[in-house]
């Protein structure tokens, strides 16, 4: 009777547990699927060139920290410059690098050092020195030169010296899709609410030939480990983010590429240094600012891919990431803490930000114990075997079953790797994944929480 | 082969012999993984089907598509001073005999018939009308008109703009005001192009918001049309609908239209901080000197914002009359005024850059920078 009952006591737990992240899931994939949906008919119809040759497109400033990269730096800003908008600037903020990355820049954009003032609303680490190109080319640019700080730091001191109402924060190590800006600024100019930032789906693009900064093309990753990131983004960006669009809710603007109201940004004090996950914390900063002035807004994630990055290929590397992601959740949540079941704040404080805690926070926890728990029952005889395999086939079947749900949302919009090869490599690794990476994605954010404890 | 049959066996037995001796909660799971297994298996096929289907289709489309830009390359190339009407009965048969009731096949002939008509004009573009007519082309697209479903409108009413079929201007006037943005934005731009003697005629009853993005489009729309007439846009410049006045401030600057400058004073004092902002900035980039002791009087009692809107305006008047006040704001305690300021002053070349010398000479550390980065012409003023 005894073992009876622990054993319903843990299939049973495991079961509800199971199906409370199950329609969790399925209302991520109706909700995005409507949204994904309205998105794409809307868009149809959509045309950029009035806004790629209009004297009104507002100004929008790309800025684009680097730090130690003197053999890319040149392509880097080449591809920047290269993007296809009629009235934006750009600003390299170099990080204290301590190589070639700033004489390159200075060498190959004649870049002459200027008597710029910068109207300093965020504190940043000493600004060192701007730069200004003597051809007209490259007039766009502008370069700062300032002390190590970090890439927030150096975000920063880029809207310091921004004059356009809106900002492209941008990594180093990102591709942008020529047309991004154009798509970008859209949201800003189409919604009745003021827009006070927009997202883009981010791809992986490690198997992608490159010349001279520009993606020439894009093939799925041939490499394991970049393999699952990217199908981790199809679901992160097309199930989870599209969702929170949709519901107007918080919904973390990828630090690889970001278009805010500089207006709003500023005034909330910029990017935080205390996290490691800044994109997170500035969207939840943002949100609370409209809502302590009562102003109405709206955040948007669009789902075009706009940016690919080169998504760590070997396990420490991807480790370091992930560990440095988790503990910025972790961080973002305990420092605004007072936003939990907070009135004041709306379905914000009652809704939103506890349930991202719960499925970033308790989630991994839970899985971690039920580990320990089913291992120990496991060992010790108390569990009815075939049911607790017909548990976990249940689970692992619908880990599947929402990945191949965010490739066909890919493959009924834009379709990030389009050949057949690609494809049929996807919906193969879908099925290893569940195996093989989600237990690491646990694994990293446990470590994190240990490590923050400490 | 034996591992397929036990399979088989075990999932018979556990689905169907054993399934009422099941706890709920695996009778329940039993049901979510069914569904999932179900769910994978069209998904896969789905993706591989829609593949197929897509590659049969480019195949069986570019061979249509080829035939058809022939056959309007004949009629095209007919005889430029034959009657539209000749022309096209003599080539009706042979667009006849296509299977026009193919939905693909229509939707070819329509799309490269619209792609000719937007590429020429005079004779060839009437020819193409006609045939669009006579082959009953309209008809679909008339119907989907009254249609619920606006992306269907949508595609009616871009039909028949392209095509330049004008007597459905009543029923487009209509759409201008619709809810849905996307058909408003479409029926606007449609009303525009095919209501040339009165294309404006929309803003006088439009309620709902021209939103910024469709302003930015309708703009390029209606600046690159040729031949449409231009109203006098301060006639709109008191509408109770703000997008309204919105867009109509970029024409009256746009076309330049000096007898709206009293109307754009009268906005200094308007509601919303976007149409005063926007009035001031036209202001300024009029000229209008007769409004520089208008912005001064309204200066004191405006947003920050607002007054570098001021500031930048009364630097690009440079009548010289407002240097004094310049001189006063270039000491503002507020950076971004300060700096609007000192850019003012600069606009008034040889006084501004006198005067810019004495500030100089007369400032502190940080005027001294200000004053060196706004003269450094490498950076964008």
């Amino acid at each position: 009777m005894w073992v009876f009952t622990i054993e319903a006591i843990v299939n049973n737990s495991i079961f509800f547990y199971a199906l409370l992240l199950i329609l969790i899931c399925l209302g991520y994939v109706l909700i995005s699927s409507i949204e994904l949906g309205r998105y794409m008919r809307r868009n149809n119809y959509a045309s950029y060139r009035e806004l790629l040759i209009s004297r009104h497109a507002p100004c929008v400033s790309v800025i684009s920290p680097v730090a130690n990269i003197q053999d890319d730096v040149v392509d880097h800003v080449r591809a920047l410059l290269a993007l296809q908008y009629n009235n934006f600037d750009i600003i390299v903020v170099n990080d204290g690098s301590t190589d070639n990355t700033l004489q390159n820049l200075r060498d190959f954009y004649q870049l002459e050092a200027v008597d710029f003032v910068s109207y300093e609303q965020i504190k940043t680490q000493p600004v060192q020195a701007y730069y200004k190109s003597r051809n007209l080319a490259f007039s766009k640019l502008t370069v700062i030169d300032k002390a190590r700080g970090g890439e927030p730091d150096s975000l920063n001191a880029g809207l310091n010296a921004s004059q356009s109402d809106l900002v492209l924060c941008i990594e180093t190590h990102c591709v942008l899709d020529k047309n991004s800006l154009l798509k970008l600024v859209k949201p800003f100019l189409e919604e009745k609410t003021r827009v006070i930032a927009v997202g883009a789906a981010v791809h992986v693009a490690n198997s992608g030939g490159r010349h001279k900064g520009h993606l020439l093309s894009t093939s799925f990753p041939k490499k394991l480990l970049p393999a699952f990131q990217a199908i981790e983004y199809f679901k992160s960006y097309l199930l989870e983010r599209l969702t929170w669009s949709r519901l107007n809710g918080i919904h973390p603007i990828s630090g690889a590429v970001g278009l805010f109201d500089k207006e709003i940004l500023t005034e909330c004090g910029g990017y935080s240094t205390k996290t490691s996950k800044e994109g997170f914390e500035l969207m939840v900063r943002m949100s609370k600012y409209m809502h302590d002035n009562n102003l109405k807004y709206r955040t948007v994630y669009i789902p075009d891919p706009l940016c690919w990055i080169q998504a760590p290929a070997r396990f420490s590397a991807l480790s370091k990431q992930k560990n440095a992601w988790a503990r910025g959740n972790f961080q973002t949540f305990w420092l605004h803490r007072d936003l939990f079941f907070n009135r004041k704040y709306g379905s914000l404080g009652l809704i939103n930000f506890p349930f991202l805690f719960f499925l970033e926070g308790i989630i991994p926890l839970m899985k971690l114990l039920g580990v320990l728990v089913i291992s120990g029952l496991v060992f010790t005889g108390q569990v009815n075997r075939e049911y607790l395999g017909l548990l976990l086939a249940m689970i692992y079947l619908f880990a599947v079953f929402l990945s191949a749900v965010s490739v066909l949302f890919e493959e009924r919009s834009y379709r990030p790797y389009s050949s057949l090869r690609d494809i049929s490599k996807i919906l193969v690794l879908i099925f290893i994944a569940p195996l093989i990476y989600h237990p690491l994605t646990v694994y990293w954010k446990i470590a994190a929480l240990v490590r923050l404890r400490q | 082969m034996g591992i397929e049959f036990s399979v088989s066996n075990y999932l018979h037995d556990l689905y169907i012999s054993r399934l009422s001796s099941h706890p709920l909660y695996i009778f329940l799971s039993l049901f979510i993984a069914l569904f999932c297994v179900i769910g994978i298996a069209e998904v896969l096929i789905y993706i591989f089907f829609r593949r197929g289907k897509e590659f049969y289709k480019r195949k069986r489309d570019a061979d249509l598509k080829e035939r058809i830009i022939t056959m309007l390359a004949n009629i095209l190339v007919f005889n430029d001073h034959d009657d539209p009407k000749v022309v096209v009965s003599h080539f009706l048969p042979r667009f006849s005999r296509l299977p026009l009731y193919r939905k693909s096949i229509r939707k070819i002939l329509v799309a490269e018939l619209s792609n000719n008509h937007a590429n020429f004009s005079g004779r060839s573009a009437e020819v193409l009308t006609e045939l669009y007519l006579q082959l009953n082309l309209d008809k679909r697209a008339r119907k989907n008109l009254n249609s619920r479903q606006w992306d269907k409108q949508i595609e009616a009413i871009r039909e028949l703009t392209e095509m330049s079929i004008k007597d459905e201007c009543d029923k487009v006037l209509k759409f201008t005001d619709a809810k849905h943005p996307q058909l408003r934005i479409e029926a606007q731009i449609a009303f525009v192009k095919l209501c040339a003697d009165n294309p404006f005629r929309f803003l006088d009853t439009v309620k709902e918001p021209i939103l910024d993005w469709h302003q930015l489009i309708l703009f390029e729309v209606i600046t690159k049309a040729e031949t449409m007439a231009r109203p006098r846009f301060a006639y709109w410049l008191n509408s109770a609908n703000d997008s309204v006045v919105s867009f109509c401030l970029k024409f009256v600057e746009y076309y330049q239209q000096f007898d709206a400058l009293p109307n754009l004073i009268y906005l200094l004092n308007h509601y919303n901080l976007k149409i005063r902002g926007a009035a001031i900035e036209i202001l300024g980039r009029m000229e209008a000197e007769m409004a520089e002791s208008h912005l001064v009087a309204v200066y004191p009692h405006q947003p920050q914002k607002i007054k570098e809107k001021i500031l930048n305006t009364l630097g690009l008047i440079a009548s010289g009359g407002c240097l004094s006040f310049l001189t006063s704001q270039a000491k503002s305690k507020e950076f971004p005024l300060r700096l609007a300021a000192l850019r003012a002053i600069k606009a008034h070349r040889k006084d501004g850059r006198e005067m810019l010398d004495t500030l100089y000479n007369e400032g502190v550390l940080q005027d001294r920078a200000i004053i060196k980065h706004i003269l450094d012409g490498r950076i964008k003023a």
